[in-house]
């Protein structure tokens, strides 16, 4: 039976009101052995290098899709240390778009960004791919960084339509950097044939003449970020297999079939680590490891945030719950005046129609 | 740096989604006050889906349902309660927020990313007894266009079951019966359950009646809650989002919206859940009968003493429960 009144349906009481960009990251390690042997090294710093990277509050979001206990019980600790926002764990492995379907069909933020769990984070990626939202309103899926592969084997429409829209729009070819490729290549352990392919490779890169946007018209599932009005546009997602080629180009394609474009950022501000870190001396990661980038601890509550009057009290009860005495006192005090207001009571408070 | 092949790209089946998701929202901060049993009724709770819910041999495919447990920010002992639960492979999906989302904002999570296509929601402290799905699922396999099913019969505001009223009212080869079928015990179960006097209940009890539907030889009752139901997943998203301002007391749009849809709202002819409440085992069958009150008792309800006594226990709760991670 009911005894009192549920203290969260007091008057006043706020929910959690979501940031404006939810960070989702999906893992993925069902043994540390083997392909896997670095796997939860990596996790830790492609979590790291988020958190060093943001200067704007995001919720994380892990999907976990039926790891080993090792992982489970590592991403268990952050959760519990308030670094990540919503933890899901799922028994069975539902595939890398099962677990997409998931994320884009329930993530309350106005913004989705999705990485595989072996992305490194550079400072400016999320400010980079918002400018590229604000400067093409068609931007429907955006990586940040510079995308050569074509996962639409030459399907892809956003090109062209650029070209077409007029209104300002153009796209011009552009010759990358060197560096850029090379990290492209060595991310994704290229071929000496792909990587001298990608080397004479000239991106198509749009122009808006009108707010001076760039951005690569091209984009990775690996990582991107995308609205959640589009992302909900794009599910279900079929899923072919655990990580199929075929799942891969579901999220491209069906963004372009939405009408929206897929893009990227020129410079590369996520670069893909893959399965193995150990000995490599990268400086970034070595950084983050020693300490010298700086990295975001938990999010504050939302208590802590504004206001005089909220900080005090969110701090007045901290101190409390640091003293075991006064924290004792405390709840017994609670549980006294929940017996005196309800143990005895004849009839529930404000009932007025049947209850459900 | 990629070496070698991520053996998952070799995994090229997936296991599928069972057709239903059971899920549970649960929100305990602490264990003390109201929520001083709520691990005890939560276990309950999730005991009774597992024993009573159908589920075929273990690791066979498809699965009859699969459990989704959201927990919205719940102390310590609960959450290592349901990781326990998700790690023996009784619970398939947890999601952990947190922060409190409130009960629309788990709703909006939920009802969206649910992977089957019919839900079944439940408060952490509904009791399932024997044959509520199979019960639950004739009823939204055979009525069209069902919108919610509760495995209790209850009385409910008429205001939110209109349309199923209409549609039994227009449609040829519905039976539909007006009058007191519900039996005074089952009744009075579900007004125990949240506290309600006995005299109350009798009052509510004589003044309201039930609407009864057989149609293609299934029976149901007129009207659903939101504690409990069946539902269609694509019925439950046309509802969403669900306001997220407050962690409670936004549920009634639920009812609304598929009311106002359109949408059939009904009830098993039988009780086949229970709402528990926050407490087990109740130290008597039914709340004491108002005859002789304490004198402290009556010093506590003079409206500015309990006004007073209301503010602090407030107050304690806020400064120092809703801080607590």
């Amino acid at each position: 039976m009911r005894i009192g009144q549920n203290p969260s349906k007091i008057k006043g009481s706020p929910a959690y009101k979501p940031a404006r960009v939810g960070v989702a990251t999906l893992t993925y390690v069902p043994a540390l052995e083997g392909y896997f042997r670095e796997a939860l090294d990596v996790i830790d710093v492609h979590l790291g290098s988020l958190r060093s990277s943001l200067d704007q509050d995001c919720d994380l979001h892990v999907f976990d899709n039926g790891s080993c206990p090792e992982v489970v019980a590592y991403l268990e600790e952050q959760w519990r240390a308030g670094l990540i926002d919503w933890l899901s764990l799922s028994h069975h492995n539902l595939g890398k778009n099962g677990a997409l379907n998931w994320i884009f069909a329930a993530m309350p933020n106005e913004f989705i960004a999705y990485s595989d769990s072996d992305v490194f984070y550079r400072k400016g990626w999320l400010e980079e791919s918002l400018k590229i939202f604000d400067s093409f309103k068609k931007a429907g899926m955006v990586s940040a960084q510079p995308v050569f592969f074509d996962f639409l084997r030459g399907q892809g429409t956003t090109a062209r339509r650029i070209s077409e829209a007029g209104n300002g729009l153009k796209v011009i070819n552009v010759k990358p950097r060197q560096d850029i490729v090379e990290e492209y290549c060595d991310g994704i352990n290229a071929s000496e044939d792909l990587r001298q392919q990608f080397r004479e490779q000239e991106l198509q890169v749009a122009i808006n003449e009108l707010t001076g946007g760039r951005a690569v018209t091209s984009a990775t599932d690996m990582q991107f970020m995308l609205r959640k009005e589009v992302a909900r546009g794009l599910v279900p997602m079929p899923i072919a297999g655990a990580l199929t080629a075929k799942d891969a180009i579901e999220i491209p394609r069906g963004i372009e079939d939405l009408g929206y474009w897929i893009l990227s950022t020129e410079e590369p501000l996520v670069w893909h680590m893959g399965n193995s870190i150990a000995g490599q001396h990268i400086t970034e990661i070595d950084q983050l490891k020693d300490g010298s980038l700086p990295i975001r601890s938990a999010k504050p509550s939302p208590e802590k945030e504004t206001g005089f009057k909220r900080k005090f009290k969110s701090l007045l009860g901290a101190s409390i719950r640091r003293s075991p005495y006064i924290a004792r006192t405390f709840e017994r005090i609670y549980g006294g005046l929940f017996s005196l207001l309800y143990e005895e009571q004849d009839s529930p408070e404000s009932q007025d129609e049947l209850p459900q | 740096m990629r070496i070698g092949q991520n053996p998952a790209k070799s995994i090229d089946h997936v296991p599928q989604p069972a057709r239903v998701t059971i899920a549970v929202v649960t929100y305990i901060p602490f264990l003390s006050g109201y929520f001083a049993q709520s691990l005890e009724v939560l276990k309950a709770c999730l005991g009774s889906i597992w024993e009573n819910t159908p589920q075929p041999e273990k690791n066979s495919v498809p699965a009859a349902y699969d459990l989704l447990v959201f927990d919205n920010a719940s102390c310590p002992e609960v959450r290592d309660y349901l990781l326990q639960a998700h790690n023996q492979g009784l619970i398939q999906y947890l999601m952990l927020s947190d922060r409190n989302l409130g009960k629309g904002g788990a709703w909006n999570t939920i009802f969206q990313g649910a992977p089957g296509e019919v839900i079944v929601y439940a408060d952490s402290d509904v009791y399932f007894s024997a044959g509520w799905l199979e019960r639950s699922l004739q009823i939204l396999e055979t009525f069209p266009k069902v919108g919610m099913v509760t495995a209790r019969p209850l009385r409910t505001p008429e205001k939110f079951y209109s349309s199923t009223l209409e549609w039994a009212q227009q449609t040829p080869g519905v039976h539909l019966e007006k009058g007191q079928f519900m039996p005074w015990q089952i009744f009075k179960e579900h007004t125990d359950s949240v506290g309600v006097s006995v005299e109350q209940s009798e009052e509510w009890f004589q003044e309201s009646i039930d609407w009864r539907i057989q149609y293609q030889d299934v029976c149901a009752y007129v009207g659903a809650a939101h504690f409990q139901f069946t539902a269609p997943k694509d019925v439950l998203q046309s509802a969403l989002p669900f306001d997220m301002d407050r962690p409670m007391g936004q549920v009634r749009s639920l009812d609304q919206k598929l009311n106002q849809s359109g949408f059939l709202r009904l009830t098993t002819c039988d009780p086949l859940v229970k709402h528990m409440g926050n407490r087990l085992e109740p130290a008597q069958t039914t709340p004491p009968r108002p005859t002789s009150r304490s004198s402290r008792k009556r010093l506590v309800d003079l409206p500015p003493i309990r006004r007073i006594l209301l503010w602090a226990y407030d107050q304690i709760f806020r400064l120092y429960f809703e801080g607590k991670g």
